[in-house]
C-alpha cells in the first residue's frame, strides 16, 4: 500500500476538488398582485465542471463529472412587508455529487467504501412575520 | 483618508435618504429620470480588512452578499452561499466540527476537536473553530463576505485557504422591530427564530435574537424504526450598542449556542443486486499507485 505516511509523487496530478470552471447564475421575476402584495419567483443554478477527489491513504484520485445544481423559490410578500410565505426546492436535479474521496476504498471489495455525498432534493416552506 | 471617506459615505447615505423621502412624497415624479443623471451602482462596503472600505479598494478577491441581496434572494442558510460564490464548496454534516468549506479546492480533510479548518468561519469578527456552530442561527444577517485565497493573520491564525466572514445585524436605532421566521421542511425539519430590536434610550439600542431548530437524520435504524443522525439546536445572541456621541460607539455582543447531534450513524452496506453502487460514484480511480 502506497500510504499516507510514505513518499508519493503526486506531480502531474490535478489538485483536489478544483473544477476548471464554476458558474453561478440566478433569475428572479416579480409579479405585482392586485391586492398590493407581490409574488417573487426565483431560480438559481450553479454549473461546475468535473473535479477529482483524492484518497491520500491509497494514493488514488476519483472523478466527479460536471454537474448543475439548481434551487427555486416562490415567495409571496404582502403590501406592507409584514408577512411573507415562501416555498422552496433545493437541488431540483436530485443529483448527488461526491464531495470527498471515498474512505475505506478497496478495489477488491465492492461496496466497501463510504462516500460523502451532497444533499438530495429538499422541499419546504418558510414563513416570515415582521411588525 | 479613511475618515474622509467615511464622512463622504455618510453624506451619500443622507443624500439617498433625502431622495427616497422625496420619491415617497411624489411617486409619479420619481418615474421621470432627471436629465443628465447617470445610473450609479450602489457602493458596496466590506470589512474584509476589519474596517469599512469600498469593495474596489480592498486588495483581495471578495464575493459579497449584502443585506439587500440576502433579502432579495431569500438566502437564509449558509448552505446557499456556494450558489453565489463560485470558489466556495460546502459539505454539510450532522456534527458541528464536521462541516467543511473549501475555497478553490483547498479545505481541511482531517477532523477532530484539535484541528482548525483552513477555511476560517468568522462571525462578527470571532473565528469559530467548529464551523458548524455558525450555521444554526443564521437568519439575521447583515452581510456575508467570502475571501478567496490565503488571508493574513487579520482573519485569525488559520485562514490559509480563505475565509467566510459573516456579519450579523446590529441594533436598530430609530424604531422598534419584531420579527419571526419559521421553516418547515422535509425530514421533520422545523426551525423558528425570533428577533427584537430597538432603542431603549437616545444613546442605547439593543438587539436580541433567539432560534430553535430540529431535523431528523436520513438514516433509519431498522431495529427500532427510529432515525439516527438527528440534530437539535438552539441559541441566543444579544447586542447592546451605546453611542455616547456621534463619533464614539461601544458594542457589547454575546452569543450562546447548543447543538445536539446524535451523530454519525452510518448505514451498513450490503452487496447490491444491481452491481457495485460505490463504483457508480467512484468509477475507476487513477493515481500515483496505479500509474506505477
Amino acid at each position: 500500500m502506497a500510504g499516507l505516511m510514505q513518499n508519493v509523487d503526486w506531480s502531474g496530478y490535478r489538485l483536489d476538488k478544483t473544477p476548471k470552471a464554476a458558474l453561478t447564475g440566478s433569475y428572479s421575476h416579480v409579479w405585482e398582485l392586485p391586492n398590493g402584495g407581490s409574488l417573487t419567483g426565483r431560480i438559481a443554478t450553479k454549473y461546475s465542471s468535473g473535479y477529482l477527489t483524492s484518497d491520500f491513504v491509497n494514493a488514488l484520485q476519483f472523478e466527479q463529472d460536471a454537474f448543475t445544481r439548481s434551487d427555486a423559490t416562490l415567495t409571496y410578500n404582502d403590501s406592507q412587508g409584514r408577512f411573507s410565505l415562501m416555498g422552496f426546492v433545493k437541488n431540483i436535479e436530485d443529483d448527488l455529487q461526491m464531495i470527498n474521496a471515498p474512505g475505506n476504498y478497496s478495489a477488491a471489495i465492492p461496496n466497501a467504501a463510504a462516500i460523502a455525498i451532497s444533499e438530495p432534493r429538499m422541499y419546504g416552506v418558510r414563513i416570515g412575520l415582521r411588525y | 483618508m479613511n475618515v474622509r471617506d467615511r464622512a463622504r459615505l455618510r453624506a451619500c447615505l443622507l443624500g439617498a435618504a433625502a431622495v427616497s423621502v422625496l420619491a415617497a412624497a411624489a411617486p409619479a415624479m420619481a418615474q421621470v429620470a432627471a436629465p443628465g443623471e447617470a445610473t450609479m451602482l450602489p457602493d458596496v462596503i466590506v470589512t474584509a480588512n476589519k474596517r469599512e472600505e469600498h469593495l474596489h479598494d480592498v486588495p483581495a478577491t471578495v464575493s459579497v452578499l449584502t443585506a439587500e441581496i440576502l433579502e432579495k434572494h431569500q438566502i437564509n442558510d449558509a448552505r446557499d452561499f456556494p450558489q453565489f460564490a463560485p470558489t466556495l464548496n460546502f459539505q454539510a454534516a450532522d456534527e458541528a466540527r464536521l462541516f467543511n468549506f473549501s475555497i478553490r479546492g483547498i479545505g481541511t480533510e482531517a477532523f477532530s476537536v484539535g484541528v482548525e479548518p483552513s477555511v476560517a468561519v468568522i462571525v462578527d469578527g470571532v473565528v469559530y473553530t467548529r464551523p458548524g456552530a455558525a450555521f444554526d442561527g443564521l437568519t439575521d444577517l447583515e452581510r456575508v463576505e467570502v475571501l478567496s485565497g490565503p488571508q493574513g493573520t487579520l482573519q485569525g491564525k488559520n485562514a490559509s485557504a480563505g475565509a467566510v466572514s459573516i456579519v450579523t445585524k446590529g441594533p436598530v436605532r430609530d424604531h422598534w422591530e419584531q420579527r419571526f421566521e419559521g421553516t418547515i421542511a422535509e425530514d421533520n425539519e422545523y426551525r423558528g427564530a425570533l428577533t427584537f430590536s430597538g432603542p431603549i434610550s437616545d444613546s442605547v439600542a439593543i438587539r436580541a435574537y433567539g432560534y430553535y431548530g430540529q431535523r431528523d437524520g436520513k438514516v433509519i435504524n431498522v431495529a427500532t424504526g427510529d432515525t439516527v443522525n438527528n440534530v437539535e439546536s438552539y441559541g441566543f445572541r444579544g447586542k447592546v450598542e451605546w453611542r455616547p456621541s456621534d463619533t464614539v460607539t461601544f458594542l457589547l455582543a454575546g452569543d450562546v449556542a447548543r447543538r445536539k447531534a446524535d451523530c454519525c450513524g452510518e448505514p451498513i452496506r450490503v452487496a447490491s443486486a444491481t452491481g457495485n453502487v460505490t463504483a457508480a460514484f467512484t468509477k475507476t480511480p487513477v493515481g500515483p499507485t496505479t500509474a506505477m
